[in-house]
């Protein structure tokens, strides 16, 4: 995080004032900064990284260095201009964190790949300055739309993707619920968790492989102890969703297994089906174990059905 | 024994390695031809249907999704994911390079090894393709391709390392099995070197192993036979030495025994002895000879000798001879031979040769020597229409004192060293002697001698 030296305070306290409430009290002053922006390679095939000194001191005047930057380039450093000379900006604001810009109409007639370096490269950079957190676009005073006439509203730095190595690599986490076994084996408990998301896997997958992979032992707010009915051992070999069925695909050792401590069959089968029928457009799940259907689960539970969420299994 | 199970373990584990490596190639490139192939079949249908309408296609992509375990995103010409079957990315711009290029109309491949998951971005076409209206991204997992690999990297290991110790195992039996016979042979023949002539090696083990017990006993058994014949040598020497030594006493205890012998009688006697006298110098020379050709330092003076002329002086020479008992001699040339060799020596070799078909042949006989020659070899050959030797002594003529009849040789003048001496030479010469013979019809002896003597610096 980059430290601000405050010099010239009141003009940026009066900017502040302006544009009203949202902005964060550290974004006073600054003299110099050396932000990230992504300006085009030589081929205009990609948008570089390129580590930029800027010198003015105020926040229009370090917006409108920022934005003849991308306009220029940094030739020097490999970076070449991604805003054509032909536009100049109609109007620029700062409100709050949302830098507001509007474009001339020749904005209109760029080609869509010229569009995208440029509209990526400018709510990247931008957005690199502290004091600016989402971008809006505008072309002759009207909000720039998609081609199914939709607003791209305020952009911000993670609705635009530059490196998808990058982009493999985040996560994102979600609250998501588990449910475990009650101290009689019989019954099931709903845990709240916090899971941390692969984006390169679904949502399914994602609940599931936390699930199995999650503490065999848990507590409830009251201190009851609970158990995870689902063995950390077990293997998943694929889950996905189709019609609103999500389709579990265990491995063969999932059937020979034997149950954890008190467990019963139906508490190990629904404690699956239960945490996975929370996940929106899941209603009903079918178990396959090696890719095909099983008649029975330990011989006492059919297994070839379609499994919905149990209510009455769980703890009261 | 250690290099070799080093060398096996090593091969293996480089093997593995190798197979381990084409094995995970070939499923990488299975997998990328398998996204390729999807991700063209959406973008052709994606194409020909005017592009993307999420109520028709949203179910079709799931579908998708299920079987081959990716994730599909499809994004129109501005960089916007449209749709994104895990429903995360909907809605934001992506301007990666892959997707600019597939933009512009290019395909692209990516393998991310540290996620294991592999992606491809095809363009969509408008109908006419006369522009890009999107593109279709689809990434899928590579884990089960990461998994089998890692299990077949543990058995692989696993087999290496088992085999390792077979190896080690088998190469420390093998070496015992494969050296024992051979320090046994070691034993043997050391008890050999001590004296021990007469024991024979067992033969045991391997092909190899047989063979040199079996020549070593080839050889010890020659080395006996030498020792024995070395022995007969020397008592025959004693003996032949002894013989003409005793008839002298013989005559001269006569003449001493008895007076007033006729002069003509003390004449006969004294004619016996100088005969006796001269047969023991015969045979004194013969042996001086042949210990001399015997000696290692001796050398043989090599100069161009031509051969027409050796034989023709030397049947010369013989011809009173064989005119005593009316034996026609005929010599054969096919063409004019030099060769090197030692003349003296050569000239000797071919009379005693000639001398023996002289003597062993019948009256009014016939010897034919004939003289030939090719490029590497001259050949001779003495025939006569002689009485022949046995079969049982045809191999035997060349050693020293054997005669054939002991009786008709010692009339004859013979020694029975003469052929040993012809031998001899013969050898030095780096040539061949062959003897065949048919009784009652005759013998003929064949000689092959190099035109050229190789001298050793």
């Amino acid at each position: 995080m980059r430290k601000w030296i405050i010099t010239g305070g009141l003009l940026l306290v009066l900017l502040a004032a302006a544009c009203g409430s949202g902005q964060k009290e550290e974004y006073i002053t600054r003299t110099k900064e050396s932000p990230v922006f992504y300006l085009a390679n030589a081929d205009r095939t990609n948008l570089v990284p390129v580590v930029v000194e800027l010198e003015e001191e105020g926040v229009e005047e370090v917006i409108r260095e920022s934005l003849s930057v991308l306009q220029n380039g940094k030739l020097e450093k490999g970076g070449y201009p991604t805003v054509p000379k032909e536009l100049t900006l109609v109007k620029v604001e700062l409100k709050g964190d949302t830098l507001v810009l509007d474009w001339p109409a020749w904005y209109a007639t760029m080609s869509p790949i010229d569009e995208l370096l440029c509209r990526s490269s400018v709510v990247r950079s931008v957005t690199a300055l502290d004091f600016v957190r989402d971008v809006e676009f505008y072309v002759k005073g009207i909000p720039l739309t998609n081609q199914d006439g939709i607003a791209y509203g305020k952009m911000t730095q993670s609705d635009v993707i530059i490196d998808l190595h990058a982009e493999m690599k985040e996560t994102v986490s979600k609250e998501v619920t588990f449910y475990y076994a009650a101290k009689d084996g019989q019954h099931l408990v709903p845990l709240q968790k916090t899971i941390v998301l692969d984006t390169s896997k679904t949502l399914e997958a994602n609940v599931l492989g936390a699930y199995i992979q999650a503490d065999e032992a848990a507590k409830t707010d009251k201190g009851e102890p609970l158990t995870k009915p689902v063995s950390s051992k077990t293997q998943l070999k694929n889950v996905y969703v189709n019609e609103g069925i999500c389709y579990v695909d265990l491995a063969e050792d999932f059937l020979s297994r034997p149950l954890e401590k008190s467990m019963t069959e139906k508490t190990v089968i629904y404690g699956i089906v239960n945490t996975l029928t929370d996940l929106k457009g899941i209603t009903r799940v079918q178990f396959l174990v090696e890719g095909e259907i099983i008649a029975s689960y330990k011989g006492t539970l059919p297994f070839d059905n379609l499994f919905s969420r149990d209510e009455d299994i769980l703890a009261h | 024994m250690l290099a070799f199970a080093a060398v096996g373990l090593v091969a293996t584990l480089v093997l593995s390695v190798a197979l381990i490596q084409s094995m995970r190639n070939y499923y990488e490139n299975e997998k990328k031809s398998e996204l390729f192939r999807l991700a063209n079949t959406l973008s052709i249908n994606l194409s020909s249907s005017g592009f993307f309408d999420e109520a028709a296609y949203g179910d079709f992509l799931k579908h998708i999704k299920a079987v081959t375990d990716g994730r599909v995103m499809v994004a129109d010409e501005a960089g916007t994911i449209l749709y994104d079957t895990n429903d995360l990315e909907t809605g934001k711009t992506y301007a990666t390079r892959e997707i600019i290029g597939g933009l512009g109309g290019k395909s692209s491949y990516i393998h991310v090894k540290e996620r294991s998951v592999g992606q491809v971005v095809v363009p969509v076409n408008n109908a006419d393709r006369t522009k890009v209206s999107g593109v279709i991204v689809l990434t899928s997992s590579y884990e089960s391709v990461t998994s089998a690999i890692a299990r077949m990297k543990n058995i692989t290991y696993m087999t290496a390392v088992v085999l390792g110790f077979l190896i080690l195992g088998l190469s420390y039996y093998f070496s015992g099995v494969f050296t024992k016979p051979f320090q046994e042979l070691i034993q043997h023949m050391n008890r050999v070197t001590e004296g021990h002539i007469d024991e024979q090696f067992g033969v045991r083990g391997n092909y190899e192993v047989q063979e040199i017990a079996t020549t070593f006993n080839h050889m010890v058994n020659r080395l006996a036979e030498q020792e024995e014949n070395r022995q007969q040598f020397v008592a025959n020497v004693s003996h032949e030495l002894k013989t003409p030594l005793s008839s002298m006493k013989v005559l001269a205890e006569s003449l001493l025994s008895q007076e007033g012998m006729p002069v003509e009688l003390y004449r006969e006697f004294l004619e016996d002895i100088r005969n006796e006298v001269d047969r023991e110098n015969k045979i004194i020379n013969d042996l001086l000879v042949l210990v001399t050709m015997d000696k290692k330092e001796q050398q043989l003076s090599f100069e161009e000798v031509d051969m027409n002329q050796l034989v023709e002086s030397v049947l010369k020479r013989l011809k009173p001879l064989a005119d005593q008992k009316s034996i026609q001699i005929v010599f054969e040339s096919f063409r004019q031979v030099r060769c090197q060799g030692d003349e003296t020596k050569l000239s000797l070799a071919l009379t005693n040769v000639v001398e023996n078909a002289i003597k062993y042949n019948n009256e009014d006989g016939e010897i034919r020597v004939t003289l030939d020659a090719d490029h590497k070899n001259l050949y001779i050959t003495v025939q006569d229409t002689g009485e022949g030797i046995p079969e049982e002594s045809i191999d035997k003529v060349f050693q020293r004192f054997y005669r054939v009849d002991k009786t008709r040789s010692r009339d004859t003048g013979g020694t029975g060293l003469g052929l040993s001496i012809v031998q001899k030479t013969i050898l030095m010469h780096k040539g061949t002697i062959k003897c065949e013979s048919q009784l009652h019809e005759g013998t003929t002896f064949s000689i092959k001698l190099p035109l050229n003597q190789v001298t050793q610096g």
